[in-house]
């Protein structure tokens, strides 16, 4: 007779662990992240020494506070990734305590307090935006113009929040510069005869960037295609259908698409899985939700760009769309 | 001719787990006669079957060694001559668990002398009844892994007036061939049992779902040399949970049977085709059931094989057969590798049940890793083949949301697997689902006791109310008919009464 080891079914290698998962976001915000590195300076890097930083020391923090074990969830990866969807989200040479305090909320607030790694509801790197957004605006909407950004004595004067260090050099986002003009009436056409917002070059190429990284997701099979598919389509959507009641003074889809945090967010942001619905017909929900509120919010809000609010917006919605949209099990007759 | 045509309904979910092409085949061989066999009395969770025969006594062949009561449970047979030497508890491998259960142990005596056939019992001729009878004498049970007896099977079937007759030949899981190896070889056997049950059933349409891996010609061959016609081949992919019942049936006919309900409740009746065969040596031959076909394979093998072995045989036998372990062996799986289980040594003996020997090398097992928490990644809903939300199911199991589990369906969960594999948490998704509704059971067990004292509460409470309501409407009835009359007459019924009785009238006069 021989004796044999037993372990229970199923037997066999198992496909993929969230380690792994999140290396494969990493590497797919490589081409945004230099991307970024290149359009907005060496303060990208900076932003994301200080803000993976952050994360890692406040995870370790936090577990040992819980008495939880500090490998495994280190080694998950998911706080690098929340780490650097915070650092490529902020301006570069952003006074250095804004990253480590939007970071440090992100990770102590919005995921430990509620029970760390798929418990939290809301999008901690959405949270920590929306916290510095609201707490700081003057700094979070301060974007160095693209002459500045390589000057290594302004840099290190706003770096250490010294005031006024960007005065008369910061220039608007794209989406900024054009909500500005429409206020102060000019229409769209002006816009373009005066060569077109300043940076909308930069922020196309940087938002094709994140786009490389998201079609890589979805053949890896990282991410499903729903969400993104459903927060581009209802955001091309809704601008279309204004562009065509007025293209003097509604940018057209693809300049929605192309701008702003449309692909960063719509493969990177929402798709975080905790946050996010998690049934098949929720997600298009979710994400269409999304995608209306950022343009709701770009149009008619008080912010030129709105992707953190639409998404913790619809965090808020999650537990009733997932409710609410329970499939139809086998077995099971349509009305029941 | 026998139409051949791929699945109408699609599969949803489910794994891609084999080569999507034909494998090589294996050699079709007759294992030898081991020295000692094992036969479980008991082959489901339920009673053990009761021994017919004593220690020390000799059996042939075919020779009946122990019944459960019930008129259409199986019979257990002898699966050669010999001696019985012991009937003790022994461990068993019985569904997902190994258990210690009595078994008769026979030491053989290699004459291999059978018991005399029984008559043929063809159902063209015989009634019902006696078709039934024998399917339970001669032992006939799923031997796709369920091992339900065939003739409490097709007596509901028969009750339910089913339209369709399903042959199972999807064989979805790695390393389990042994359907393979009956369709090539011995098709003759299934379409024989398929024309007989079809006639039992009075003419049913008879679909096989067959892999699409494996060559249908022996089998399109056979069923028209038997003049079935009329039946049809369906193709099915070469996927992970396409042999389930319940998928199979909605892969062939688009109709899902009920959850808590029974394929009969559609018109289906599905049975696996090593039983149908076994189904047609018992009606068209008279032969119980003593042997079935189990593929023996895998890296910790000198060579894989498809064995026709006698019921009993211990594992041992069979790893022996195929010229015995290699260095790479590290576990021995009864089964494959979703829902196969992982045998402690290999005494264990094969039974009806068991359709695989798989000794797998290391490279394709994995050390259990530690469990991570759920990201809600969805991995699971995209795999299940049931349409269920397993990250939900696992959230409100933890949390014990009875409610919640009951509006998500647990009932439906069908236990393959699926999400276990993708799990990127390693999160061990089934066992989680197994113990909840165990719990939701025994709650529901509580529940329906207590709703069956507040139901004979109410009963009475009805029956006392509809009492009282019946005596209101005759007093009623009575005032009403009181107040219509014509105060003459009544003057005159009263009058009536008194000469007659003599008694006055409680009422006056209005």
């Amino acid at each position: 007779m021989t004796a044999f080891p037993t372990a229970p079914a199923p037997h066999g290698p198992h496909a993929r662990r969230v380690g792994w998962v999140m290396t494969q976001v990493l590497l797919a915000l490589v081409p945004g992240a230099l991307t970024a590195l290149a359009v907005r300076g060496p303060g990208v890097a900076v932003n994301l020494a200080l803000c993976l930083g952050t994360a890692y020391l406040c995870e370790a923090g936090a577990l040992g506070l819980r008495k939880r074990p500090l490998g495994p969830a280190l080694r998950d990866g998911s706080v690098a990734v929340t780490g650097v969807l915070i650092a490529l989200s902020l301006p570069p040479w952003l006074p250095w305590a804004l990253p480590v305090l939007g970071t440090a909320f992100a990770v102590l607030f919005a995921k430990h307090l509620y029970g760390g790694l798929g418990q939290n509801p809301f999008n901690p790197a959405m949270a920590a935006y929306a916290f510095l957004l609201v707490s700081f605006p003057v700094a979070m909407t301060r974007w160095p113009a693209a002459a500045a950004v390589w000057d290594g004595a302004l840099a290190w004067k706003s770096w250490i929040g010294a005031d006024m260090a960007w005065d008369g050099l910061t220039g608007a986002t794209p989406l900024g510069h054009v909500r500005t003009q429409l206020a102060l009436t000019h229409t769209l056409f002006e816009i373009a005869e005066q060569g077109g917002p300043p940076g909308a070059r930069a922020g196309l190429l940087l938002n094709l960037a994140y786009g490389v990284g998201g079609l890589y997701l979805l053949a890896r099979g990282i991410i499903n295609w729903r969400i993104p598919l459903a927060v581009l389509g209802a955001l091309a959507l809704c601008a279309f259908s204004f562009q065509v009641i007025d293209a003097d003074r509604y940018p057209s889809a693809l300049f929605h698409l192309t701008q702003g945090a449309a692909l960063l967010g719509a493969f990177f942001i929402a798709t975080d899985p905790v946050s996010a619905s998690t049934t098949p017909r929720g997600r298009l929900i979710y994400g269409a939700g999304i995608g209306g509120l950022v343009y709701l919010i770009r149009t008619f809000g008080a912010y030129p760009d709105g992707f953190a609010f639409a998404v913790l917006l619809m965090n808020l919605a999650v537990p009733l769309i997932d409710r609410l949209t329970i499939p139809r099990p086998y077995g099971t007759p349509d009305d029941a | 001719m026998v139409r051949v045509e791929s699945a109408r309904y699609g599969l949803r979910g489910g794994l891609a787990l084999q080569p999507s092409r034909p494998e090589p085949a294996l050699p079709c061989e007759e294992a030898p006669l081991p020295p000692l066999l094992i036969l479980p009395l008991q082959s489901r969770a339920g009673e053990a079957a009761l021994p017919q025969v004593q220690v020390g006594e000799r059996v042939l062949r075919g020779q009946c060694i122990a019944r459960l009561p019930g008129p259409w449970d199986a019979a257990l047979h002898a699966s050669s001559s010999g001696a019985v030497i012991a009937i003790e508890p022994r461990p068993v491998a019985l569904h997902a668990a190994i258990l210690t259960a009595p078994c008769i142990v026979i030491r053989t005596d290699g004459a291999d002398s059978a018991l005399p056939r029984l008559p043929p019992c063809d159902p063209a001729l015989m009634d019902r009844m006696a078709v039934l009878k024998r399917l339970a004498e001669a032992g006939v049970v799923g031997l796709g892994g369920a091992v339900f007896s065939t003739a409490a099977k097709l007596a509901c079937a028969v009750a339910a007036e089913v339209d369709t007759l399903i042959l199972n030949a999807a064989e979805c899981e790695p390393h389990i061939r042994c359907d393979e190896a009956l369709l090539s070889h011995q098709a003759e056997r299934i379409a024989q049992g398929a024309r007989a049950l079809a006639a039992f059933l009075g003419k049913p349409q008879v679909l096989i779902g067959l892999k699409e891996t494996l060559d249908s010609a022996p089998l399109e061959a056979a069923l028209t040399a038997v003049g079935m016609d009329e039946a049809r081949i369906v193709r099915v992919p070469a996927r992970y949970t396409a042999g389930a019942e319940d998928i199979l049936i909605r892969l062939l006919t688009g109709r899902e049977v009920p959850r808590a309900g029974l394929p009969t409740d559609i018109g289906c009746v599905c049975l696996n085709v090593a039983t149908v065969a076994a189904a047609g040596d018992a009606l068209l031959r008279g032969e119980p059931l003593t042997s079935r076909i189990v593929t023996v394979i895998g890296p910790g093998l000198a060579r894989a094989a498809n064995l026709v072995v006698r019921l009993g045989t211990p594992a041992a036998d069979l790893t022996a057969a195929c010229g015995g372990y290699t260095d790479q062996a590290s576990q021995l799986i009864l089964g494959g590798p979703m829902m196969g289980l992982a045998l402690p040594d290999d005494a264990l003996p094969v039974t009806k049940a068991s359709q695989a020997l798989w000794v797998a090398a290391a490279a394709q097992l994995q050390a259990p890793q530690a469990v991570q928490p759920c990201i809600r990644c969805g991995a699971c809903v995209e795999v299940c083949p049931v349409r269920l939300l397993p990250q939900q199911l696992h959230a409100y199991a933890r949390s014990g949301d009875a409610a919640a589990l009951e509006a998500h369906a647990l009932d439906a969960c069908i236990e393959c697997g699926c999400c276990d594999v993708v799990c990127p948490s390693q999160i061990p998704l089934v066992q989680t689902f197994r113990d909840a509704k165990t719990e939701l059971a025994h709650a529901q067990g509580q529940d329906h006791r207590a709703a069956w004292l507040k139901s004979r509460f109410e009963a009475r409470a009805a029956r006392l109310e509809q009492l009282k309501s019946l005596r209101e409407n005759r007093h009623q009835s009575a005032r009403d008919q009181l107040r219509r009359e014509d105060p003459r007459e009544r003057l005159a019924r009263l009058r009536a009464r008194r000469q007659t009785d003599d008694t006055p009238p409680k009422e006056g006069a209005p």
